[in-house]
């Protein structure tokens, strides 16, 4: 073993991972090397003050930003249990649309107010859907799926379609 | 979920879990924020800027996670390449900023706040260690980071920065040979004994 690569596994030496061949080439070399024996036990005095640098904590308004960033990138899951009463966005996940969608139809959509909070009875909802339904043939007639603008979904048995039919 | 393993946590951020992801960045924020003050020669202002930049990239890039790879080898390369990144970029416009101003003209100087300083507190060694480390070459000092500070095998450090084995030895030594100059001065760095 020479000087050069005696140096280069010294660290994995002080580890304790060398194997034992290598191990004990090298502590023959370093016994007869002053050279290396310096180097070795700057090593060591390194590795000692290497345990003491300090651990940097991050402020708390970095960890603040980064979990609201995640949280903001993470669509939420939709429900998909319901109650006999649906506030407005349990509605939107009932249809699986978004709020907005869901807003432009209020006042059709049989609603009542209490508390200040607008809710939808389940069921109502149902016989509201059920007096917009239409039969449609989705392998024959695309071009008309397509006219009213049906998401992919529509053909999974979703109901979101049939509120795009208005437009 | 605390006790699930990095890789687990990974897989389980990979199905929708922010949770898991946030137990990963709970595990890992010291260690990578410390990197990065590091790479970045203690600009602390840049250091927290480029922190949240990188997380909400490898949440965004989380199904970029292959999981037979160790996690922690996957984030820290993905980290140390956005420094390497940062760090050429500023250096990049700062010799434009140099070429392009007028002499009377600062550069723009880091923000006052305690920024410029990595170093809590600590002894006197610790703090000129710090700044040693910092004060290495581009070329060793993440190698010695991720080796030395990080605790990543010569293997793994190799791994991550797509150099050979070989090459990360020579550059750790030449590294450490550097920072014991640096604390000890030359005569102690290979030769003689302490004083
Ligand atoms: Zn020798």
């Amino acid at each position: 073993m020479n000087c050069d690569i005696c140096g280069e596994w010294m660290d994995e030496y002080l580890d304790g991972v060398l194997p034992d061949d290598v191990r004990t080439e090298l502590e023959s070399h370093v016994a007869a090397c002053a050279g290396c024996r310096a180097e070795l036990e700057a090593c060591r005095r390194l590795g000692q003050n290497l345990k003491q640098l300090p651990i940097h904590i991050p402020p708390a308004q970095v960890c603040l930003r980064v979990s609201e960033a995640i949280h903001a990138e993470t669509p939420r899951a939709r429900r998909s249990d319901f109650g006999p009463v649906l506030d407005l966005d349990e509605l939107a996940d009932y249809l699986r649309v978004d709020k907005k969608t869901v807003g432009q139809y209020v006042g059709d959509i049989p609603c009542f107010e209490l508390g200040g909070r607008l809710l939808f009875r389940k069921a109502k909802v149902e016989e509201w859907i059920a007096g917009r339904e239409t039969v449609v043939d989705f392998r024959s007639d695309w071009p008309a799926v397509q006219k009213w603008n049906v998401s992919d979904n529509a053909t999974k048995g979703d109901v979101s379609w049939v509120l795009a039919q208005k437009n | 979920m605390t006790d699930m393993g990095d890789e687990e946590l990974m897989l389980q951020t990979q199905k929708g879990n922010v949770h898991a992801f946030e137990l990963l960045f709970e595990r890992y924020r010291a260690r990578v924020f410390g990197f990065i003050l590091r790479m970045l020669n203690g600009k602390r202002h840049d250091a927290e800027d480029l922190m949240q930049d990188i997380f909400v990239k490898l949440f965004k890039a989380r199904e970029m996670y292959e999981p037979r790879a160790k996690f922690s080898t996957w984030l820290f390369a993905i980290v140390r390449n956005h420094c390497l990144n940062f760090v050429r970029s500023q250096a990049y416009l700062q010799a434009q900023r140099t070429e392009s101003l007028d002499p009377g003209d600062e550069p723009a100087a880091a923000p006052a706040t305690g920024s410029g300083r990595a170093v809590n507190r600590g002894s006197d060694v610790t703090e000129r260690l710090e700044l040693a480390i910092q004060g290495l070459p581009e070329m060793y000092k993440d190698v010695f980071l991720l080796r030395a500070v990080e605790g990543f095998s010569h293997d793994e450090t190799a791994h991550m920065l797509g150099l050979n084995p070989a090459t990360v030895r020579t550059h750790f030594r030449r590294a450490r040979l550097m920072l014991v100059e640096e604390l000890e001065g030359r005569a102690n760095a290979g030769q003689a004994v302490e004083a």
